[in-house]
């Protein structure tokens, strides 16, 4: 009763807070910061899921750009509304996963890893050579549309702009995608099917023998992570109003990957957790000359070497450390896994 | 006996070796059989290519009637044929009880779909697996160790495990691959009776094992393969006097 009390009490409290974040800030710097955490958060989730099954997939840089670019030309291009541009921005790249999950997800290892790898760099080349009049080579696109206006009679009415207050609109709608991501890959990692995906991760052939089907699984997972990460891209398109294929370069990937290493594979809150503490402490960095991608690569360097679960994993760490001293010896999941 | 499985001219190789050569073999339905050979016979290779891990080079594959040569493992496993692996192959970040709950797979009555919104019936279905995890538990005699993660297991137990998930799968046709290496001795013959057990209920059980004592024991038939052909194949004592067998496995 009193856990249930209290939880509603944080519940509410989180909940205000949130809300009344864009006028507390009152700060364009911050809250463009904070608007980027939860959308690649959102990224780093997909790349969270496909790490579930046991797999490191580098395409997902490719599929933010599909999904970004997709948005972009079909609004563009086709006077698309934004809202029907959105969820094609999520179908397209699933589509694509699953072209290509199918024949790579059989191998394993460092060979997905590497067709992925290889993926991403195509996605970019294609975009910067293929049908120049469509996607404007290097150039990509200018003056993305975003959705406008939203109006709600008597609660609110938000303007996606380029003002503060049309910052604040994108603010709410990258915090309810994000929720709603994280609502779903929570539900996902809990129920039976997050059991199944780490039973393909941990013992793949004895999944098989049981009679799982490992490559649906893991078709699954990849194709969902597209999914989120395409619409992710699109949001990113109408709220930066300005892609390229300079934003989509491979060492993109390889940070947002850092995100989920310093952050932490083995729950649901590690994505959110390493993408708010690197890309913070990065920019941070940043004023004084040091590149970001110094800092996350010597924060996943720090991280494996003294917290392989990563900071997801620390307060458990602290209460083992603590339980020990005490005497009690309580091992838990956590114990000998690694992030990597 | 009508044979449950059945192997016809059954070839695999690799590179210039055939690790089975021609293999004509068959369970029959409710039977015990043992298959033994010296390493590298072609034992391990046989339940890869029944149970789809690997595809033969020649030859077919029928279960029940039915061809499945070449099908995917767990399709395999979906018509009743689930194995246990020699190395102790288990989701070692469940815990033990977990471990055994997955293994109900088979009998699942409820879809991925249901499974993420989680009604009622399929949180009934889940801890109802919970409960005939640990009567499978309780009938191996783990039920201590019920809450520990399956990599905190000695190899002895993790073994166990490795045949308690078997069993929970309730398939019509078990194939242990060394169920007894690494167990001590003194509980030995405590999973040979649950061996016995399992096919009494109806599992038509395949094992391969080294320990002589317990196969001999323990099988209604037995199979000897040596370079991948059958060498001998018939009751316990006739395998056992077997001049070949004695000479290539045995020993005299």
């Amino acid at each position: 009763m009193k856990s249930t009390a209290m939880r509603w009490g944080l519940g509410i409290f989180c909940a205000i807070v949130l809300l009344r974040l864009p006028m507390w800030l009152d700060n364009q710097f911050y809250l463009n910061h904070i608007i980027s955490i939860l959308l690649l958060s959102v990224v780093v989730l997909g790349y969270w899921l496909i790490h579930r099954t046991g797999q490191v997939s580098f395409a997902q840089g490719g599929f933010l750009m599909i999904g970004a670019y997709t948005a972009a030309a079909l609004m563009k291009h086709l006077d698309f509304n934004f809202w029907l541009a959105l969820p094609l921005a999520g179908v397209v790249p699933a589509v694509v996963a699953l072209a290509i999950g199918i024949p790579t997800l059989r191998l394993r290892g460092a060979y997905f890893f590497l067709i992925t790898f290889a993926f991403g760099e195509i996605v970019r080349h294609f975009y910067v050579n293929a049908w120049d009049p469509i996607f404007h080579g290097w150039l990509g696109f200018k003056n993305i549309p975003g959705p406008g206006t939203i109006e709600i009679p008597y609660l609110f009415t938000l303007v996606f702009d380029k003002t503060y207050a049309g910052n604040s609109s994108y603010y709410y709608l990258v915090l309810v995608f994000f929720i709603v991501t994280m609502l779903i890959m929570r539900q996902i990692d809990r129920t039976r099917v997050g059991k199944t995906i780490v039973g393909v991760r941990d013992a793949e052939d004895l999944s098989e023998a049981i009679g799982v089907p490992t490559l649906r699984y893991r078709l699954f997972a990849f194709v969902f992570a597209a999914f989120f990460t395409g619409i992710a891209g699109g949001i990113y398109a109408s709220y930066f109003t300005f892609i390229e294929p300079a934003n989509f370069m491979i060492h993109h990937s390889i940070e947002h990957l850092s995100f989920l290493i310093v952050g932490g594979a083995t729950s649901v809150w590690g994505p959110l957790l390493g993408t708010a503490v690197v890309a913070t402490i990065g920019e941070a960095g940043a004023g004084y000359g040091l590149g970001e991608f110094m800092i996350s690569g010597f924060l996943m360097i720090v991280v494996v070497l003294f917290f392989p679960v990563g900071i997801v994993g620390i307060p458990r760490a602290i209460k083992r450390f603590v339980d020990r001293r005490r005497g009690i010896i309580v091992e838990d999941e956590d114990a000998g896994a690694t992030t990597a | 006996m009508q044979p449950l499985l059945e192997t016809r001219d059954l070839k695999k190789s690799f590179g210039g070796v055939n690790a089975v050569d021609g293999l004509d073999f068959h369970v029959g339905e409710g039977e015990i059989l043992g298959v033994i050979g010296p390493n590298g016979s072609g034992k391990t290779t046989l339940f890869n290519l029944v149970t789809g891990f690997l595809k033969p080079t020649a030859g077919r594959i029928l279960f029940r009637g039915a061809d499945i040569t070449g099908a995917r493992p767990h399709l395999i496993a979906r018509r009743g044929v689930v194995r246990t692996f020699q190395l102790n192959l288990l989701f070692r970040s469940f815990t033990v009880r977990d471990n055994v709950a997955h293994a109900f797979q088979l009998q699942r009555r409820t879809g991925p779909v249901g499974a993420f919104f989680r009604p009622r019936r399929v949180r009934d279905e889940e801890s109802h697996f919970l409960e005939r995890a640990d009567e499978v538990l309780e009938h191996l005699g783990m039920t201590d160790r019920r809450d520990q993660y399956a990599r905190q297991l000695s190899y002895g137990w993790q073994k166990t495990l490795t045949l308690a998930i078997g069993l929970a799968a309730q398939p019509k046709l078990l194939l242990l691959d060394e169920p007894i290496t690494g167990i001590a001795p003194t509980r030995v013959n405590a999973i040979g009776d649950l061996i016995r057990d399992a096919n009494e209920q109806g599992t038509t059980i395949c094992l391969i094992e080294h320990n002589v004592n317990l196969i001999m024991g323990l099988c209604d038939r037995i199979v000897a393969l040596n370079f991948g052909r059958k060498m001998a194949d018939g009751s316990p004592d006739e395998v056992a006097h077997d001049p070949d067998v004695v000479q290539a496995y045995l020993g005299g």
